[in-house]
C-alpha cells in the first residue's frame, strides 16, 4: 500500500489543487473495464464467464463395439503407416551417414593437408537466408533464373557490397573462400 | 620437344594425385523441395476421419462471443452450420457416399487453384502446385518437380560414361571446396547463387580409367572423386560446349535413366528421396 518512493511536491498545495481543477475529466468508473465499479449488467462480460466457468468438458465419443473395433483398427494402421514412414527416413539418413563416413576415412589416407581442412567448422553455424523451407504453394514469380554474380573480387577478404539488398545481412557468403578461418598447415603446430 | 615436357612437369605439380589415382573434386548440386508433398490417400483419410470426430464431440461453439447478435456474418454463419449438420448425419459411420458431404469439398477446394474473391477483399493470386515444366516434362527447368530434391547432372563430350555430376581436379593450392567451387564454375558458369554445405565431402568414388585415356600427357590409373554437396537458390547453368555439352535437373530417381549403373549405384546412398 505505501509508496515505493516519497518525495516533497515542488509546488504548493494550493496550486497543485488549481491545476487538478483545469485538468480534464477522465472516463467515469463505470466505462472503465475491470474495474470494481464497472457495468455489471453488460452482457459481454456474462458471455465471458460462461464461457470461461460454464463450457460443458468435451465427453468420450460414444461408439458402439463395432465402432470401436473400426477405430482400433484404423489407429492401429495409422501407427503402423508412421513408423514405416520413420523407417524409411531414418533408413536413408543412415546410407547418407555411412556414404558420408566412407568419404572422410578415404580422405584421411590422401595425407593431412586436404583432410584437415575439410574438418575445421565454423564457429558459429550460420545458414544463407536464401535456404527456405517449403510452402503449401510455390513463389508466384517461379524461379529466378536472372542471377547476377556480385563483381566482388575473390581475393579481398571482404563483406558483401551493399548494392545487393538481400545479400547484405546474409551471414555466410555463398562463396567459401571468403569466409575461411586460417587453415592449419601442420596439426601439431603450436598456436601463437 | 624438351618445352613441352618441362610445361607437362608444371602442370603435374599443380594436381593433386595419390598412388596414380588423380584427386577430384564432384559436386551434388541439389534444388532441395519448394512446396510441401501431396498426402498419402491414407493420411487424407486419417485426417478426415479425424476431423470428422472432432466436430462431432465438440463442446458447443459460443456464437454470442465470436458473432454480433443480428449481424451478417453471424446470418452466414448459421447457414452454414445448418447445412454441415445436415450432412454430417449422413457421412459418419458411412465411408463411401456418392454424395460428398461439405467437409470434402472444403479440402477440394483448397486444392483447386481459386482465388478467394468477395466484393470488398481483394483477390489473392495462389500459383499452381503443378507447374507448366512438369506437364511438358523439361529437365532443364528448375520449376518442374517442385515436391522433389532436383540434382543437376552434366553430360561430357564422350561417347560412354558421359552423364555425370560435375567434378574436375584438386590443385596441390586449394582445399576440397575451393576445389569444387572453381570447377563448377568453370563447368556450368558462374551465374548461379550456390551455397556449399560445409567443407566436408558427402561420398567417394574411385574408379580407373581405361586404358586408352590419359589425361594431360600424364599417366593416371584413375581418379577418386570426392564428392561436396550444395545448394542453388537462383540462376541456371551455363553450358560453354567446351567441357560440357548438356545438362540436367532430375530427381534421385530420374538420374538412373541417364547415368551409368555402376556410377548410380556408388552414388545413390548420397541423394535424398524426397
Amino acid at each position: 500500500m505505501s509508496n515505493h518512493f516519497s518525495y516533497r511536491s515542488a509546488l504548493s498545495t494550493s496550486i497543485r489543487g488549481l491545476l487538478a481543477r483545469t485538468v480534464k475529466k477522465s472516463k467515469p468508473k463505470s466505462e472503465i473495464p475491470g474495474s470494481q465499479n464497472a457495468n455489471i449488467t453488460d452482457t459481454r462480460y456474462q458471455i465471458i464467464k460462461r464461457i470461461l466457468y460454464e463450457t460443458p468438458k468435451p465427453e468420450l465419443p460414444k461408439m458402439t463395439e463395432q465402432d470401436l473395433e473400426r477405430h482400433e483398427t484404423i489407429d492401429r494402421a495409422w501407427k503402423l503407416f508412421l513408423r514405416n514412414q520413420q523407417e524409411e527416413r531414418e533408413n536413408e539418413l543412415a546410407a547418407k551417414y555411412r556414404k558420408l563416413n566412407e568419404a572422410n576415412l578415404e580422405l584421411e589416407k590422401l595425407g593431412p593437408r586436404l583432410f584437415n581442412s575439410a574438418q575445421i567448422g565454423n564457429k558459429i553455424m550460420m545458414f544463407p537466408r536464401q535456404m527456405k523451407i517449403p510452402t503449401e504453394t510455390p513463389p508466384l514469380n517461379g524461379w529466378n533464373y536472372d542471377y547476377k554474380p556480385l563483381s566482388s573480387d575473390p581475393t579481398k577478404n571482404s563483406k558483401p557490397l551493399p548494392s545487393d539488398p538481400i545479400k547484405d545481412s546474409e551471414p555466410l557468403p555463398s562463396n567459401p573462400i571468403k569466409d575461411f578461418e586460417p587453415l592449419p598447415s601442420d596439426p601439431n603446430k603450436v598456436s601463437s | 620437344k624438351s618445352q613441352s615436357d618441362i610445361l607437362n612437369l608444371l602442370k603435374s605439380d599443380k594436381n593433386e594425385v595419390h598412388e596414380g589415382y588423380r584427386i577430384v573434386a564432384g559436386i551434388v548440386l541439389s534444388r532441395t523441395p519448394i512446396i510441401l508433398r501431396d498426402p498419402h490417400p491414407f493420411e487424407r483419410e486419417y485426417y478426415l476421419y479425424q476431423q470428422r470426430l472432432e466436430h462431432i464431440h465438440a463442446p458447443p461453439f459460443p456464437v454470442d462471443f465470436y458473432f454480433k447478435k443480428g449481424s451478417v456474418a453471424e446470418k452466414k454463419w448459421r447457414e452454414k452450420k445448418e447445412r454441415e449438420k445436415a450432412d454430417a448425419l449422413l457421412a459418419f459411420g458411412s465411408r463411401k457416399t456418392k454424395n460428398k458431404t461439405s467437409f470434402e469439398k472444403i479440402d477440394e477446394e483448397e486444392t483447386i487453384d481459386s482465388s478467394d474473391v468477395s466484393s470488398d477483399e481483394e483477390e489473392i493470386k495462389i500459383a499452381n502446385r503443378i507447374t507448366s515444366a512438369d506437364l511438358i516434362n523439361d529437365v532443364k527447368s528448375l520449376d518442374r518437380a517442385l515436391q522433389r530434391t532436383l540434382y543437376l547432372i552434366v553430360k561430357k563430350p564422350r561417347e560412354t560414361h558421359s552423364w555425370q555430376f560435375p567434378q574436375g581436379g584438386v590443385e596441390k593450392t586449394e582445399t576440397l571446396v575451393q576445389a569444387a567451387n572453381r570447377e563448377l564454375e568453370e563447368e556450368c558458369g558462374n551465374c548461379m547463387d550456390v551455397w556449399f554445405v560445409g567443407r566436408r565431402p558427402i561420398g567417394y568414388y574411385k574408379y580407373d580409367y581405361p586404358k586408352c585415356f590419359v589425361k594431360e600427357n600424364i599417366e593416371y590409373k584413375g581418379a577418386k572423386v570426392f564428392f561436396m554437396a550444395a545448394h542453388i537458390f537462383a540462376g541456371q547453368v551455363k553450358v560453354d560446349n567446351k567441357e560440357i555439352i548438356d545438362f540436367a535437373w532430375v530427381t534421385k530417381q530420374e538420374i538412373k535413366n541417364y547415368v551409368h549403373t555402376e556410377y548410380y549405384e556408388a552414388v545413390k546412398d548420397m541423394l535424398s528421396e524426397h
